[in-house]
């Protein structure tokens, strides 16, 4: 698979959720001035399986995560999970919108829907989208585990 | 002119055509605009030019409702309002916006909500108060003040949330920019140190003399065609409740609806926001300042800016009241709030939005204003003591709900719920975990606020509520003598010589911040007493 830069931005500007989708599609690494500098191009990566859905009882395929995930949004995960009580891997993949989907799925678009239909969540009083405050949820449990 | 009551010998008539009672937004503007009309006018101002502890003491009571409160420090009744001339100016933000078409309309379920009049028939008054209060003029079109101040207004907006202007009119104390005017003018006279404490009638349905005291002791009266109550939310109802010669009641309270439904703007101290798109996307937030073009002050600067608010279709589909917020830029320490250990903070939500350096100018702080549901039982009344003048003091039972508290935090979410569908970013709400740190700080030659974020004090039920200094409906406009005090012309219902100006005539209160609305309203009354009395 090849993704173009201007692709991996757009998934990238889709938060924790750019994250586990991008997770099946490669991994973005920024620099601390923003600036996207490598992206791979390597298929063997993709562990996103395109034939699994979220409504299937079939457990979801774990994205590999990036190798540097911040620190910060692992923490805001653990938050998420105080918060709602959920922490059960499989049950927030199956939750999230994107995964098993096309990898270049814009991870910002699913966000910003689910902030357009109220779906969203309070966490230490920040107003979240269901899908990135699941999404980080799941970053942590990947960290919690040593796989990231 | 402007005189001293001090000077007067005691047992002093005098007489005018028309007697304003107060000299702040509403009393100058009537004052001004009757000028050179050919009208005499009399203007009794409590104070003198400038702020007195002993005058200042008559404005103070006792709240046995709510508790007054701005963030993290509580508010006595004497504090929220200035006796002296200009008023309740003299301390002004100077914060200007018409209040919205859904203000005037009935929202089914929500008690005694709407005017008499409407939002239309406001808009010349508008448009002419912009003269008084030192702004460009009536239009608040986003696209016109977007081109005006060369800012983009922020790009949030659906069918629940929009952004709108706010022209900033600084510092604008009507007792120094009209004093030189009203010094000069031989139609009205300003009497300063007159504190007026009975408005006296023979059978209630008509005042005969305004009876004033100094706090020296020297008794004087006013006769006149017309009077008019300009003191205040709180004030105008305290003198009704105290002129009781034809009436314990009070006069013009036939129907004891003298003083109730006392309205606050809910000031609520709401949280943190950061924004994904960086500090460029709050620019029309900070606001910049435009030059008048034409009319009395123009080639004068004052400043606008954008804020966010519920839609007047979001607020009708929901019944429910105004919320409003600022989002502040640029007055946080170092860009950010101090966060509570082991919480979700800026930095957590920056990072989640793909920010590895923190951008410190993309952290805002949220201040919110909402609008409370009418409730009778929210009133000014009388208490035992009695101040320097022999007038018993106030004694204020302020009430709104828990379905206010609730409407408050639905429309705060719903604008959060905005934010992030616009891409802008993310708003952290807390009301009740914002604290004020103890020390102002000195930055760029200004004292700012620090702020703290403690989540964990986070409580929806009981989260402090503070107040805009904003009284309002206490002698409402309304076609129903059963429902209000005064009616669309803003003359008692039952007291034919007697109109009210201020927002204590407001029939709802809206969410706008009142002054501007106040001096439309001022301007209006004068019209309407011209042909009245010409």
């Amino acid at each position: 698979m090849s993704l173009t830069r201007r692709q991996t931005l757009k998934l990238g500007s889709g938060g924790a959720l750019a994250l586990i989708i991008s997770g099946g599609a490669g991994f973005i690494d920024r620099r601390s001035d923003g600036e996207v500098v490598s992206l791979p191009d390597d298929p063997t990566t993709t562990t996103t399986s395109t034939s699994t859905t979220t409504t299937t009882a079939a457990p979801v395929q774990v994205p590999s995560l990036p190798v540097a995930v911040d620190a910060a949004v692992i923490a805001l995960g653990r938050r998420v999970i105080a918060t709602t009580g959920e922490d059960d891997l499989q049950t927030l993949l199956r939750a999230l919108p994107g995964i098993g989907d096309d990898p270049l799925v814009d991870a910002a678009a699913i966000v910003r829907d689910d902030f357009a239909q109220r779906r969203t969540v309070s966490v230490d009083g920040w107003v979240l989208a269901e899908s990135e405050a699941r999404a980080a949820a799941v970053v942590a449990l990947l960290c919690e585990a040593d796989e990231c | 002119m402007l005189t001293d009551a001090r000077s007067l010998p005691s047992g002093t008539r005098r007489s005018a055509d028309v007697c304003v009672i107060g000299a702040g937004a509403a009393g100058i503007t009537l004052a001004m605009e009757l000028m050179g009309s050919g009208l005499s006018v009399i203007v009794l101002e409590s104070g003198g030019t400038d702020v007195e502890p002993d005058t200042q003491d008559l404005a103070a009571g006792d709240s046995v409702g709510r508790t007054l409160e701005t963030l993290d420090n509580p508010v006595r009744l004497d504090q929220t309002r200035l006796r002296y001339l200009g008023g309740t100016t003299n301390h002004w933000a100077g914060f200007c916006r018409p209040l919205s078409p859904i203000d005037f309309e009935v929202r089914e379920g929500l008690r005694r909500s709407g005017w008499p009049i409407s939002h239309d028939d406001l808009l010349p008054y508008w448009d002419r108060a912009t003269e008084w209060v030192r702004i460009t003029d009536g239009d608040f079109g986003l696209d016109t003040w977007e081109q005006r101040l060369g800012l983009a207004a922020p790009a949030i907006g659906n069918a629940r949330v929009e952004p709108f202007v706010f022209q900033l009119t600084y510092p604008t104390l009507f007792g120094l920019l009209y004093r030189s005017d009203l010094e000069a003018s031989v139609d009205v006279e300003v009497m300063l140190h007159a504190n007026v404490v009975n408005l006296a009638t023979d059978d209630g349905r008509a005042v005969t003399a305004v009876q004033a005291r100094t706090l020296e002791g020297i008794s004087f009266d006013v006769t006149a065609t017309a009077f008019v109550l300009a003191t205040g939310g709180i004030e105008n109802a305290r003198i009704l409740l105290s002129s009781t010669d034809a009436d314990d009641s009070g006069l013009g309270n036939a129907t004891d609806q003298v003083g109730r439904h006392f309205a606050e703007h809910l000031q609520v101290y709401a949280g943190f926001g950061v924004a994904e798109s960086g500090a460029e996307a709050l620019a029309g937030l900070a606001g910049d300042e435009v030059t008048i073009p034409s009319g009395r002050h123009a080639g004068n600067r004052h400043g606008a800016k954008f804020a966010l608010g519920l839609t007047d279709d979001h607020l009708r589909d929901e019944a429910t009241t105004g919320v409003e917020m600022q989002l502040l830029v640029g007055n946080l320490d170092a860009g950010r709030p101090a966060e509570e250990a082991g919480r979700a903070g800026t930095s957590e939500i920056s990072a989640l939005l793909g920010h590895r350096a923190e951008s410190p100018e993309s952290v805002v702080y949220l201040q919110a204003l909402a609008e409370q549901e009418l409730d009778p039982e929210s009133r000014v009344g009388l208490g035992r003591a009695t101040d320097a003048t022999g007038m018993r003091r106030v004694e204020l039972d302020w009430r709104y709900s828990a379905d206010d508290r609730a409407r408050v935090l639905g429309g705060l979410r719903t604008i959060a719920e905005a934010a992030g569908e616009a891409g802008w970013g993310r708003m952290q709400l807390i009301p009740g975990g914002v604290h004020a740190d103890a020390i102002d700080n000195l930055v760029q030659g200004e004292y700012i606020t620090l702020y703290s974020a403690t989540p964990s004090e986070i409580d929806l039920d009981n989260f402090p509520i503070g107040v805009g200094f904003h009284h309002m409906c206490t002698t409402r406009m309304t076609d129903d003598r059963n429902e209000g005090v005064v009616d669309p012309d803003c003359r008692m219902h039952d007291v034919d010589n007697l109109w009210v100006a201020g927002s204590s005539v407001f029939s709802t209160p809206g969410v706008a911040t009142p002054t501007y609305t106040i001096v439309a309203l001022a301007v209006r009354l004068a019209d309407h007493l011209k042909s009245v009395l010409l």
